[in-house]
């Protein structure tokens, strides 16, 4: 205020000088209308992990309805009226869009729980399974759990026999989803980050369901041969790999982990046809697992 | 997962078109894939139950004759001669064949009833009697079907063959079936196949699931799944009765859930995602059609959609040559293989083309509902029925209204289809049930004829024994399974007569060939007019082409150019077609104005007042507006262009209000969508005021980026803004809460004493009174929703304060209507004739004026915006610093506020933002006074700083008003909340309020910071100090700091 009684008038802005600009400008530095591109979007990318390209309507129609409709569960979203709008109002709160560090990793170790707990029940279930695959020649029953076996004595093995077989198997279900997600996570492929969003559920159930269908087609139909079951399996085997994952860690970790499986139990193998299988079942088991993995660890 | 190769994309493209071919022809590839389909169906099930014939005479089961000769042929024959000792069974060939004397025939009836105290009837012929069996010894086979006893109970021959009931004997009989074979399979084949049926029946509820997000409920899972399924049928009559290759049932059982899960929807889903959101995205802008959106989503899509099926197709094909030895396997890979070939042929037709109808559809809903509350809220029903109409017409090429009733006729082919279906179905119960049930046992003579045989049949004789014949007392549930037994019979018989038949045959026919005449002549329509205003504006000029052609020769090439160009812009965009249509009018008529030839004065009140108005030149007509023979307010209805009455009042004006600079084009007048404002927004209209619209953003508003326009000519007002949202983005965005929502409208009412007066507002602060009041408020609206009154007392004088929801309009329209509506009911209904109302709106609103009322009770929206800034980002975006911040907004908007006695004006300049977005957005401009009613509040939070403005009363709506513009709408369509919201009236409205007050926010954050940055510039210059290094603007000198201390004070002063 004391400037005011000895105004400058070669230094006063031009807005009071001449009227012709703006207060506003008076008040700003230069930069204010310096534009500045590309840096804002830039810098939200950064702060916010908002997909800027991709609009989602539903994102902006009400986001404390939405809230509100997260928090209350039973709560229909397109009901919403005036009346119960304080309700509504009530249920939601700020504090919902910045969860807690603490309730944050209290989440992540319960859904780590979770997938753990998951996988371990999922090799069981695949152990199972690799017991009642047979065929009507040379494949038979518990003949593909043999390297499942050879895992389960290693693990005793190493916990001096105080691990119960159940629980091996369970914790091969355990290496076998991790596989995948860990090499995603070294690796970084491209792949990886675009799959993410196709590793749905339903994605896993089909990997499931194909899984499930070899299975039960290899038990039933009257084979010629085992090679030729085998080899039918192994050539469906690529095609389901294209059809669901596509991608090269995948493909890597699957044939992988089934040359490991053969080279651990060649003693047991005298026909082609039985490695081809043993080839066939663990590489469909680790794509299935590969996707359980992904799609337990990123949900 | 990603395409595997690029190529994909351009494969997705003869499917996208084939698919755009469907979208525009619904009708037909949904009436020929549906007929295909029910073909390929009746053949498959023939072909498994054999059974089943398509014989005519099915239906007339009940025919006597027929009915004697199959109980003819179910009974058991013995025939004897005096040569034979004993009977001797023979065949029912034989024993119609044999010439014997006697042919008797023994009826075996048995009466049972689960009341014991219904007696038996007593019947003649009677030869031997036990319980409740009966021996009836004939000449003939006739069975009556009703026996009454004595006591009046009405036995009925139950032949279960005739029963609904038979399909429960079916389902058990398929249970033991299944039971049986459960029980030989091994138990790990049978977990297997549960967890598939599990599975696909995941996958069939995760169709629902999914297709529910994307907004249909019903209608397209059903049609996804009916796709898949006549895919199947389809690929079952290729397979089996075409190339002959087997698949048994008990296959088909086993492998389909497999096959279904693998394939699965989800590419149908996808497509249908991307064409709803789409829809959702640009359904209010111009240009889009719905074959358009179908094209580009399967464009989209369809490049997975083909690889995924070509690579099963490449597996079960590879799979069948591989194990060509195994038939089955083979067999059922060909089956697969055809199964996915229709899905893919199916899928850019038979779903493209319901996807398209589904679209329709929802574009009418949508434009229904515009017109609608456009008509609420007061806008005059013709104005409202063009906004709805161009809306409607923007994004559906052809059917609009004949889609409601194509969709009904579809039904009734669907209807006409399914009892098809279901006599086919009954008849194939019946059957089965009688193959299965059948008794094939023979019924051996009973005793007292084998025992007494030597006496009673010397001669040659056949006996016929019926099995046994059941009959029943009749129960009331029965009458009515014979009534419904006996219409679905009637009308399976009257489909199936030869007359009948030709007749709905024919009808299909006609049914058929008039939804190809009405889509043609709808396409024949939307070819010459994209849009209904284009229409109008057209017909406008061949209404004026003649007059030009009279004035001068040469115009009438520009006129037809003109014309055809308005054709061509007027189907790529028909929101700049009718200003532009206008504007070549504008040129041909400045062409004219050239000749100076006015007809006399007389001449043209002649034409004038025969109606021929139209037919006059813009000169004119000019000419009798100035010499008052026509006014100036009707120049829209007199010409019947919209565009054109601006140019002539503009005329007519310059030279009446002796103001030539209306003459000029310096007020713009051209390109502008006039038939939008006449009605709604303005009269005796002149033209339109251009204002520069700047844009803000993004700004992240509850985790979503918006970019809001503002419409302002004070400069800096946008990059100011643009600051804030720079600093409120880099901390996180802003979240907003909405308290509360309800407009208000505040009428004055007096009674003749105090006590009368006192007596209502007791009344109406009561419950009974509150609910009264509310019942006749409510039924003046769909959207009004009266929530509250508040009522206060000034001498006799009543103010009432109606406060109420008004969907996603700005409401006060809606709510006058209902305020007044509400009055009269007090004075009709309630008791209160001696009520006079003052004024319905008594400024207790309070519309448009300051008043604390607005500030402490909320008018509108109130919201409530918030952002925390992180230390550094104020100094470094906003250069200023935290405490200096907090220190000046106590000071300023609060201290110095209160010390203005401001009400609602604890801000720096919300009222700046405010209106920019208004103007920008169509909002009312003038109820920038309550919404910029604005607390804005900082706080120092961990060194962080935290923001919040509280406006009580923001005034929005996102339909009606000024947004029916088509500027201001596309600017709503920016923020993608214009119009209604399709399911929860209101909620668009709402997010406009949220995003007024980030816009706020973002203002008054910047402002704030700027003038604290002059603050700490002019501190540190009073203790003569450098200033410290995060504090400081960028390279300060001497004039730098001189500004920035100038202008701080200017704003200070403000």
């Amino acid at each position: 205020m004391a400037n005011r009684g000895e105004p400058d008038p070669k230094k006063s802005t031009e807005s009071i000088c001449s009227l012709t600009k703006p207060q506003l400008y008076s008040l700003y530095d230069d930069d204010v209308v310096r534009s500045e591109d590309n840096e804002i979007y830039e810098e939200l990318k950064r702060s916010v992990s908002i997909d800027s390209t991709k609009y989602s309507r539903d994102q902006t129609i009400d986001s404390t309805f939405y809230l509100a409709h997260k928090v209350g569960g039973s709560l229909p979203r397109n009901t919403v009226s005036s009346n119960n709008l304080e309700r509504i109002l009530s249920a939601s709160s700020i504090h919902e869009n910045f969860p807690s560090r603490t309730r944050q990793t209290r989440q992540n170790i319960l859904h780590y729980l979770q997938a753990v707990l998951i996988l371990s029940l999922s090799g069981f279930a695949y152990h199972e399974l690799s017991r009642n695959l047979h065929d009507n020649h040379l494949l038979h029953p518990d003949f593909a759990s043999r390297p499942l076996l050879l895992g389960v004595k290693l693990c005793n093995w190493l916990s001096n026999g105080v691990l119960p077989n159940w629980l091996g198997y369970g914790v091969e279900g355990l290496l076998f989803g991790s596989v995948v997600p860990i090499l995603d996570n070294i690796f970084q492929t491209e792949v990886v980050k675009s799959s993410v969003h196709h590793d749905s559920l339903t994605s896993v159930i089909r990997s499931i369901n194909a899984m499930l269908g070899v299975t039960f087609g290899i038990r039933k139909i009257q084979w010629n041969s085992s090679l030729q079951a085998a080899g039918a399996w192994g050539l469906l085997n690529i095609i389901l790999w294209l059809f669901f994952d596509g991608s090269i860690s995948m493909l890597m970790s699957c044939i992988c982990i089934g040359v490991g499986c053969c080279i651990s139990c060649y003693k047991d193998i005298i026909d082609g046809s039985q490695f081809l299988y043993f080839m066939d079942f663990y590489f469909l088991g680790s794509l299935m697992f590969g996707k359980l993995g992904r799609y337990l660890y990123s949900h | 997962m990603p395409p595997l190769f690029k190529g994909l994309k351009q494969m997705a493209k003869p499917i996208a078109y084939v698919s755009r071919f469907s979208a525009k022809r619904p009708i037909h590839i949904i009436l020929f894939s549906l007929i295909i389909s029910a073909f390929a169906y009746l053949s498959v099930i023939q072909y498994y139950f054999n059974g089943w014939q398509l014989d005519s005479n099915s239906v007339f089961e009940t025919a006597p004759n027929k009915d004697s000769n199959t109980l003819f042929q179910e009974c058991s024959h013995y025939y004897r001669d005096s040569s034979l000792d004993g009977w001797v069974s023979i065949t029912a060939h034989e024993a119609s064949e044999l010439p014997a004397p006697h042919h008797y025939y023994l009826l075996n009836l048995n009466f049972n009833s689960p009341n014991e105290t219904d007696s038996i009837p007593e019947l003649a012929n009677t030869v031997f009697e036990k319980d409740n069996t009966k021996y009836i010894l004939q000449e003939d086979l006739s069975v009556s079907k009703e026996i009454s006893s004595t006591d009046g109970t009405k036995w009925r021959l139950r032949s279960d063959r005739k029963s609904l009931f038979d399909v429960k004997t079916l389902a058990y009989s398929l249970y033991d079936v299944f039971s049986e074979n459960v029980t030989q399979a091994d138990p790990f084949d049978v977990l297997i196949m549960v967890t598939a049926y599990l599975m696909m029946f995941y996958t069939i509820f995760g169709l629902f699931n999914d297709m529910r997000k994307t907004g249909s409920n019903f209608w397209l899972s059903a049609s996804t799944v009916v796709n898949s399924a006549s895919s199947l049928f389809l690929a079952l009559y290729v397979t089996q009765c075409i190339l002959g290759k087997e698949v048994s049932a008990l296959t088909l059982f086993e492998g389909l859930p497999f096959i279904v899960v693998v394939v699965g929807f989800k590419h149908k889903i996808k497509i249908a995602q991307y064409a709803l959101e789409k829809f959702e995205r640009v359904g209010l802008s111009k240009r889009i059609t719905t074959d358009e959106i179908v094209f580009e989503s399967v464009s989209e899509e369809g490049g997975r959609l083909i690889q995924d099926h070509l690579l099963c197709i490449f597996a079960f094909i590879g799979c069948s040559m591989y194990a060509h030895q195994l038939k089955t396997l083979t067999n059922f890979c060909i089956l697969s293989a055809f199964i996915l070939i229709f899905e893919l042929i199916l899928t850019p037709t038979f779903y493209s083309a319901i996807l398209a109808l589904r679209l329709e559809m929802n574009v009418i809903h949508r434009s229904t509902i515009i017109k609608q509350t456009l008509e609420e809220d007061g806008v005059v029903p013709s104005t409202a029925r063009i906004i709805s109409k161009a809306e409607k017409k923007s994004v559906s090429s052809f059917l609009n209204l004949s889609v409601v009733v194509i969709i009904m006729k579809l039904s009734v082919i669907l209807l006409f289809v399914f009892i098809n279906f279901y006599n086919f179905g009954a008849n194939w119960v019946n059957d089965a049930f009688n193959s299965l049930y059948f008794d094939k046992e023979r019924v051996s003579l009973p005793d007292f004829i084998t025992s007494n045989a030597s006496e009673n049949f010397k001669e040659q004789a056949i006996v016929s024994v019926t099995p046994l014949l059941y009959y029943k007392p009749i129960k009331s549930y029965q009458r009515i399974e014979d009534m419904v037994l006996l219409l679905l019979r009637n009308v399976s018989v009257a489909i199936r007569d030869r007359f009948v038949s030709k007749l709905v045959l024919s009808a299909l026919v006609c049914s058929a060939v008039i939804n190809v005449y009405l889509l043609n002549a709808a396409r024949i329509h939307t070819s010459y007019t994209a849009d209904q205003l284009v229409k109008t504006e057209v017909t406008k000029k061949s209404f004026t082409a003649p007059v030009q052609k009279a004035s001068t020769p040469v115009l009438t090439n520009k006129t037809v150019i003109s014309g055809s160009k308005v054709k061509s812009l007027s189907s790529a965009q028909s929101s700049s077609s009718g200003p532009s249509s206008s504007s070549e009018e504008d040129d041909s008529r400045d062409i004219e104005s050239l000749d100076k030839k006015i007809r006399p004065l007389e001449e043209l009140e002649a034409l004038l007042s025969s109606g021929n108005t139209k037919q006059l030149k813009n000169k004119e007509v000019a000419a009798l507006v100035i010499h008052g023979k026509l006014p100036l307010y009707a120049l829209e209805k007199k010409l019947g262009d919209t565009t054109r009455a601006v140019a002539v009042r503009r005329k007519a004006l310059s030279i009446l209000a002796e103001a030539p600079v209306l003459a000029s084009d310096r007020l713009p007048y051209k390109n502008y969508d006039y038939d939008r404002v006449f009605g709604a927004c303005c009269e005796n209209v002149i033209g339109y005021m251009p204002l520069p619209v700047g844009v803000i953003g993004p700004l992240v508003i509850d985790g979503t980026s918006y970019h809001i326009p503002m419409a302002t000519t004070e400069g800096c007002l946008v990059a100011s803004a643009m600051r804030g949202c720079k600093a409120i983005n880099a901390g996180g965005g802003a979240t907003t809460v909405l308290t509360k929502d309800g407009m208000t409208r505040g009428p004055v009412v007096r009674f003749p004493t105090l006590k009368r007066s006192g007596a209502c507002k007791i009344w109406l602060d009561s419950e009974e009174g509150q609910n009264a009041i509310k019942k006749a408020f409510n039924s003046t609206s769909r959207f009004a929703r009266l929530q509250h009154i508040q009522t206060c007392l000034a001498g006799d004088l009543l103010f009432m304060r109606f406060r109420t929801t008004t969907g996603d309009a700005m409401g006060m329209n809606m709510i006058s209507k209902g305020v007044e509506y509400s009055l009269k009911q007090m004075v009709e209904e309630y008791g209160w004739e001696d009520m006079e109302v003052v004024s319905v709106s008594g400024n207790y609103c309070t519309d448009k004026k300051p008043a604390a009322i607005n500030w402490i009770e909320g008018r509108g929206k109130s919201v409530v915006a918030e952002a925390t800034i992180p230390g550094d980002v104020v100094r470094k975006v906003l250069k200023s610093d935290v405490s200096a911040l907090v220190e000046l907004n106590i000071a300023k908007n609060l201290v110095g506020s209160a010390m203005a006695g401001s009400v609602g004006g604890f801000n720096a300049h919300a009222a700046n933002l405010v209106t920019a977005v208004f103007l920008a957005l169509g909002q009312d401009p003038a109820q920038n006074v309550e919404s910029s009613n604005c607390i804005t509040l900082m706080k120092e939070v961990d060194g962080d700083l935290r923001i919040s403005v509280s406006m009580p009363s923001i005034e929005v709506g996102t339909i009606g008003g000024g947004t029916v513009l088509e500027p201001q709408g596309a600017m709503l369509d920016l923020l993608g909340v214009r119009g209604p919201h399709a399911t929860a009236p209101g909620t668009n409205a709402r997010q406009l309020a949220r995003i007024v007050a980030c816009a706020v926010l973002a203002g008054e954050l910047s402002l704030c910071a700027a003038l604290a940055a002059g603050h700490l510039v002019q501190s540190h210059m009073t203790h003569n100090r450098k200033p410290a290094e995060p504090t400081k603007p960028n390279n300060l000198d001497a004039t730098d700091i001189n500004r920035l201390k100038d202008g701080s004070v200017t704003c200070i002063k403000s």
